[in-house]
């Protein structure tokens, strides 16, 4: 995947490359700070503990030693540190630390009387060097320490090889004990550097992975929404083509409904028009006939109302409160006809009215749901009769409808709830009316589900009350 | 040319003058190491009147070392790692000065103990440097060896510089001497072999005799 990136992941495992190189430099810095310091003390109780003062016969005065381990060792340590303090992490640090070390050694050799093991500090501070996983450090103290043993080899041999003169090779022995740990060091160095190169290179490979992966998730996140929203959309087209499907169903019922007031309406007019012409009409009778007409017209008035709020696209709705039993009125309203024509005695049960937070478009159009396949599973039996039943638990509204049914298979129930799964024959059913309110539920912090422990067929609602919060 | 920016500029002559004072320093530490005492005004002869006793038929090897004398303790490592070859072929001594003042046992110090610890050495506390006039030695560290006729064969330190342990010429110019014994007819044909001596001066300085004069004088 990233093979076609890799311009991108070298000049990257650069970046990462010199910045670290630059963290270690800083890092060691700091570590030959402490080192230069700690060299420094030693030096001043070196110099006080062996050589503190310089004799003539019974007169003493303070060694040179003290002065030199004081002021030239605090020259020695302080120099780098400045630089150090002042930019951590700079070439001209490590070859300050170079030089600073490699004069310690000088100084600490001298201090000690040229103790062989005080000798050792040269090599110790070349190893201690190679932590800049540098070699021009090395490289530096290596030259200094071969410029002193030549140019002193070849100007003052007595001082350095205790004879008046010295074969040049004398020189090129005791460099050559440096230079061998020099390979030892520079080969550390490359291979150290060259394992930092590698896991640049790999960070480069895994952060450029990360941003493509990255990339990649958002891509599909993106796509995810925008089917998320085309299946929402689907959705809701679903949901008011199944609204419509159910009042199809019942829209036979309603219209026998309004038939029935509409006759009553012409046959009291009608009878009004009859007493007026013939000159008998009285004004009680008159009266209560117009009455008749009024609270006709009203019952109508509440159909279509019922009617109307259930065959509103209702996406849109929000949250509203409504009392529990005007939902009820308005369901009754609605499948009452169809219930009556097929001889289904319907019952609503509210022991006790409480307002809910609801879109209520979208719950009556639950209940009519579950009242319609109520319907029909029950207009073949003998015993016809539904219940919807009303009660409040906790922050929740717990509507169960239930019909004179003997329950629902197993195999059937478990794909109840699924989309366009259907029992009714090709052209009653849509198969989303479950579906759909089972969706409806959970928008409104609730669900739908099948009792299979009551004797008969139960479905029950729960809604939360509140929504607002 | 594009200008060295300020900072630049300060920071490289923070690093020249930095440079600058450790040359200069290391430079006074080497001239002070590299800078050998007063030589010893040599005696071609076993001096007459001498309390130490020279053995007739070996070589004696004298030392002279101011007791305190901090660059001394390397003549004692070099003269320590020459003893298993020359300690069966020469009489060895070592002549400690101590000021009259200074007599007492506590006073004997560091180096006497060291010199001690060595087998094979006589040591003599030199009080007030008496033998040292006799030998004429000067600084501390200063050696002498008498061939087994009495005869100098060499003088000078056992260092390569002050204080500075490590090969050095005197030690080499030693140990071929005694395994030689160097047997020369007359002090004439004798060649002296000389080396540096690095150390404290056993005597006082003329200066500081001049102050304890004035001193006294007050």
């Amino acid at each position: 995947m990233i093979e076609q990136y890799g311009p991108r992941i070298l000049a990257r495992s650069r970046v990462i490359f010199k910045n670290r190189n630059r963290q270690i430099h800083a890092k060691t810095d700091r570590m030959f700070g402490f080192l230069l310091l700690f060299e420094w003390l030693l030096s001043v109780i070196f110099a006080l503990v062996l050589s503190p003062l310089s004799w003539s016969g019974e007169i003493s005065e303070t060694h040179i030693h003290v002065y030199a381990a004081i002021f030239l060792g605090g020259a020695l340590a302080t120099g780098p540190i400045f630089f150090i303090f002042l930019r951590p992490g700079a070439l001209i640090n490590r070859m300050m630390v170079s030089i600073s070390q490699l004069f310690f050694s000088i100084l600490l050799i001298h201090l000690t009387g040229g103790r062989i093991e005080t000798h050792f500090h040269i090599f110790g501070s070349l190893a201690f060097l190679a932590f800049y996983r540098d070699w021009r450090p090395v490289a530096l103290a290596t030259l200094i320490t071969s410029l002193d043993h030549l140019l002193r080899g070849a100007y003052f041999p007595f001082s350095i090889y205790g004879v008046l003169s010295a074969s040049p090779w004398r020189a090129i022995e005791h460099a050559a004990w440096v230079f061998f740990e020099d390979i030892i060091l520079l080969a550390s160095i490359s291979l150290s550097l060259r394992g930092l190169r590698e896991a640049s290179e790999n960070q480069a490979k895994l952060e450029l992975t990360l941003s493509l992966v990255e990339r990649k998730v958002e891509e599909r996140t993106r796509q995810l929404q925008v089917a998320q929203e085309e299946k929402e959309a689907q959705q809701l087209i679903l949901t008011q083509s199944s609204k419509l499907s159910s009042l199809g169903e019942m829209a036979g019922g309603v219209a026998h409904e309004i038939n029935n007031p509409l006759s009553i309406i012409r046959t009291k007019a009608s009878q009004i028009r009859r007493l007026l012409e013939s000159g008998r009409a009285e004004k009680n009778q008159t009266i209560s006939f117009l009455k008749t007409i009024e609270e006709t017209t009203v019952r109508i008035s509440k159909i279509v109302d019922g009617l109307r709020t259930f065959a509103r696209d209702g996406r849109m709705d929000s949250f509203s409160s409504i009392q529990l039993s005007k939902i009820f009125t308005d369901i009754t309203g609605l499948c009452q006809e169809r219930m009556n024509s097929k001889d289904i005695s319907f019952e609503t049960i509210l022991s006790e009215d409480f307002p809910i937070e609801c879109k209520v478009t979208q719950v009556e159009q639950i209940l009519v749901n579950l009242i319609s396949n109520s319907i029909d599973a029950v207009s073949n039996l003998p015993s016809k009769w539904i219940t919807v039943e009303g009660k409040r638990e906790n922050d929740f509204a717990k509507i169960v409808v239930t019909d004179s049914g003997t329950g629902i298979e197993d195999s059937i129930a478990e794909k109840i709830m699924q989309p366009f799964f259907t029992t009714k024959t090709v052209g009653h059913g849509t198969g989303l009316g479950l579906s759909i309110s089972h969706g409806i539920a959970h928008l409104h912090g609730g669900d739908l589900v099948l009792n299979q422990n009551s004797k008969n067929t139960q479905f029950v609602v729960t809604l939360r009350l509140r929504h607002s919060e | 040319m594009k200008a060295l920016p300020s900072i630049k500029i300060a920071l490289l002559t923070g690093l020249g003058l930095w440079i600058g004072v450790i040359t200069l320093g290391f430079g006074k530490l080497f001239i002070y190491s590299n800078t050998p005492g007063k030589p010893a005004k040599s005696l071609t002869y076993w001096p007459t009147g001498s309390t130490i006793l020279r053995k007739k038929d070996l070589p004696t090897l004298v030392i002279f070392a101011h007791a305190q004398c901090p660059c001394t303790k390397a003549t004692l490592g070099e003269l320590e790692r020459l003893m298993p070859k020359i300690i069966e072929r020469s009489a060895i001594y070592i002549e400690f000065f101590f000021p009259k003042e200074f007599v007492t046992e506590k006073s004997k110090g560091a180096l006497w103990q060291k010199a001690e610890s060595i087998p094979g050495i006589k040591l003599h506390q030199d009080i007030d440097g008496q033998e040292a006039r006799r030998f004429g030695a000067e600084t501390s560290g200063q050696v002498f060896l008498y061939n087994s006729d009495g005869i100098l064969v060499f003088q000078g330190g056992i260092t390569a510089s002050r204080g500075h342990m490590g090969d050095n010429a005197g030690s080499d110019a030693i140990l071929k001497l005694i395994q030689t014994n160097s047997k020369v007819d007359s002090a004439s044909e004798a060649i002296i072999s000389k080396t540096p001596v690095y150390g404290c001066s056993l005597k006082r300085p003329q200066r500081s005799s001049s102050n304890a004069e004035a001193l006294t004088k007050l």
